[in-house]
C-alpha cells in the first residue's frame, strides 16, 4: 500500500506544479506580414472581377488601441472615400480569426458593392497580433482594438445612425460587443450583422466534448454572444451556412438569434453551405441584395 | 478561426469523455494490487496527420474477492489544466466461461467527476460497461460496450441536453510479456452516432462519432 500512497503523492506534487495551464494562448490562429497583399494574397473567398475595388478607393490606416495600459498601433483599410465619412453609411468589417485581413479581404471588397460600386464605406483591421499589428491577441484586446477602430470613425464624423458593424466568426465577438455594450464604444451602431456566429465558449467545448462541460475546464476565455445579444437593440441579421461544420447552426446561430433582445430581426440559413463559403454558396447576388436591403430598410 | 481553434482544442486536451482505455475487464485475483498508466485517446486531425489525443492518466486497482475487484483513476493531463479528472468504480465478473471459445462476461459501474479549480464547477458522470473477454496463456482479448449517461436535462444557455446516453465500443487485448508487467492496446469507436460538427476535427471512417487508440501498461503490485 505504501507504493500506492506514493504514488498519488507524486500525482498531487504534479497537480501542484502545473496547475497553470490553459488554451487561451493558442486560440488565436493570427499570421504576421511585412506588408499586406489585398487581391493578391490567399483569400478565403474568390470572387469575380467586377466586384473588385480600384487602388484609389483603398486607403491604409493606423489606429492607437489601448487595452488596460497596452498601447499598440494597428492596421486597417478603408474602402470608399474618406472625406465622406462624415456623410456616408460606413460598415465596420470584424474579420474571423484565420491569418489576417488579407485573408478577408475579398470579403469586405463584396460588402463595399452592397447597392452599387462603393456606396458605403468599408472598414476592415487587424486585431493585434494579426497582420502588421502590433502585439499579442487576447479576449479584451479584440475590444479594445475595435473600440480605437470606432473612435478613429467617429473622429472622421461617422454618428450612430449611418453606423453599421458586421461580424464573421470569431469577429461576431466584437460586434455584439459594441452593439451590447452601450458605455464602452463612442458609438452605436444602428444594424447588427453576424455571420456565423459562435453562441459562447462553452457550446463550443459542450459541442465537441459532446458533454456539458463548463469552458472552465479548458479556457479563461469568457465570450459570450448569446447572452450579450439579449442587450442588443439595433436591427440584427443572422447569416449561417445550414451545414456549417465548424460552428453548428442549431447549437451555435440559433441560439444567437433565438436569444436577441431587441424589435428586429432576421435570419438567414443558407442551404449547401458550411462554415466559410456562405457569400459563394447564396450566390453573390443574392447576398448583396439581402444586406442592401437590410441596411436600407 | 478554424484551423487554430481545432488545433489548440483537440491536442491540448478534449472528449473528457474517453480520455482512458478500459481500466479492469477481468477481476484481479483476490487481494491482489495493480497500478497502471495509460496514453492515448480520440483520433484527430492535425495539419495533415491523423494523431490521438494525448490524454494520460494513472491509475490503481485491488482485488476485493475473487469476483469483484474495485479501481481509481486520475487523469494526469486534466491537472495540468487545474482540473480533477477521475474515475473509479469496480468490476465484477458476471459469467464465467469454461469454454475456450466463449467468452466470460464482466459489467463496471463506474463515476467519472470532473472539477474545474478556475471556478470551481464540477460535473460527474455515471458509467456503464459490459465487458466480454477470451483468454490465452499470454494474451486477453475484449470488447466493451460502454454507456455514458448524461444526467443535466439543460446545457449552455438553458438549451435542452439533446443527448443522454452516449456509446462507446471498445476492443482490444491484454499482452503478459513479463510476469508482473502487463501491456494493453484498445481501439474505440466514439459516440458512433454523432455527426462531426464542431471545432474539433476528429478521425472517423464516417461522417460519425470518432476513432480512438489508447496504450496502458500496469504492474502488478502483489
Amino acid at each position: 500500500m505504501k507504493k500506492i500512497f506514493k504514488i498519488f503523492g507524486i500525482i498531487g506534487y504534479l497537480f501542484m506544479i502545473n496547475s497553470c495551464l490553459n488554451l487561451d494562448t493558442q486560440l488565436y490562429n493570427n499570421r504576421r506580414t511585412e506588408s499586406y497583399k489585398l487581391d493578391d494574397g490567399e483569400n478565403e473567398i474568390e470572387i469575380p472581377s467586377q466586384y473588385k475595388i480600384n487602388d484609389s478607393n483603398i486607403t491604409m490606416l493606423t489606429f492607437v488601441s489601448n487595452d488596460n495600459g497596452d498601447i499598440k498601433k494597428i492596421y486597417g483599410f478603408y474602402i470608399g472615400d474618406i472625406q465622406k465619412i462624415s456623410s456616408d453609411t460606413v460598415i465596420l468589417y470584424c474579420h474571423g480569426n484565420k491569418y489576417d485581413l488579407d485573408y478577408y479581404w475579398t470579403r469586405a471588397e463584396l460588402l463595399a458593392n452592397i447597392g452599387w460600386k462603393n456606396r458605403f464605406g468599408v472598414l476592415i483591421f487587424d486585431y493585434r497580433g494579426y497582420g502588421m499589428s502590433e502585439g499579442e491577441p487576447s479576449e479584451s484586446s479584440l475590444y479594445a482594438d475595435t473600440r480605437a477602430v470606432i473612435q478613429w470613425l467617429k473622429s472622421q464624423g461617422l454618428t450612430s445612425d449611418r453606423f453599421v458593424i458586421y461580424g464573421y466568426s470569431m469577429g461576431t465577438a466584437p460586434a455584439t460587443d459594441v452593439a451590447a455594450m452601450n458605455d464602452y464604444y463612442p458609438l452605436m451602431p444602428s444594424w447588427l450583422i453576424l455571420e456565423a456566429p459562435f453562441a459562447s465558449s462553452d457550446v463550443m467545448v459542450q459541442d465537441a466534448a459532446i458533454l456539458d462541460l463548463p469552458h472552465s475546464l479548458f479556457t479563461n476565455l469568457k465570450i459570450n454572444n448569446a447572452d450579450k445579444i439579449k442587450l442588443v437593440k439595433a436591427p440584427f441579421m443572422w447569416i449561417h451556412g445550414i451545414d456549417d461544420d465548424f460552428l453548428n447552426i442549431h447549437t451555435h446561430g440559433e441560439v444567437v438569434y433565438k436569444n436577441y433582445g431587441g424589435e428586429y430581426k432576421e435570419a438567414h440559413r443558407i442551404e449547401g453551405a458550411v462554415h466559410n463559403d456562405v457569400p459563394v454558396k447564396w450566390g453573390f447576388v443574392n447576398y448583396l441584395e439581402a444586406l442592401e436591403k437590410f441596411i436600407t430598410k | 478561426m478554424k484551423i487554430r481553434i481545432l488545433l489548440a482544442f483537440s491536442v491540448l486536451l478534449f472528449v473528457f469523455y474517453s480520455c482512458a482505455p478500459t481500466r479492469i475487464v477481468k477481476p484481479l485475483e483476490v487481494g491482489e494490487k495493480q497500478v497502471g498508466v495509460t496514453f492515448g485517446g480520440p483520433l484527430i486531425n492535425f495539419s495533415g496527420a491523423v494523431i490521438p489525443i494525448p490524454f494520460t492518466s494513472v491509475w490503481g486497482a485491488y482485488g476485493l474477492d475473487s469476483l469483484t475487484s474495485t479501481w481509481a483513476g486520475v487523469h494526469t493531463t486534466s491537472m495540468a489544466f487545474a482540473d480533477l479528472q477521475t474515475d473509479f468504480g469496480f468490476t465484477r465478473k458476471i459469467y464465467s466461461s469454461t469454454n475456450k471459445y466463449l467468452p466470460s462476461v464482466s459489467i463496471s459501474p463506474i463515476v467519472n467527476f470532473m472539477h474545474s479549480f478556475r471556478d470551481a464547477q464540477s460535473r460527474f458522470y455515471p458509467e456503464l460497461d459490459l465487458n466480454i473477454y477470451w483468454e490465452t496463456p499470454k494474451k486477453m482479448y475484449y470488447l466493451t460496450f460502454s454507456n455514458w449517461f448524461v444526467i443535466n436535462s439543460f446545457r449552455a444557455h438553458n438549451e435542452s441536453q439533446p443527448q443522454h446516453w452516449i456509446p462507446t465500443v471498445n476492443g482490444g487485448l491484454f499482452l503478459n510479456k513479463k510476469g508482473k508487467f502487463n501491456y494493453q492496446l484498445e481501439l474505440r469507436y466514439l459516440a458512433p452516432f454523432n455527426e462531426n460538427k464542431s471545432v474539433v476535427e476528429y478521425f472517423s471512417l464516417t461522417n460519425t462519432g470518432a476513432l480512438g487508440i489508447y496504450f496502458g501498461m500496469t504492474y502488478k503490485l502483489k
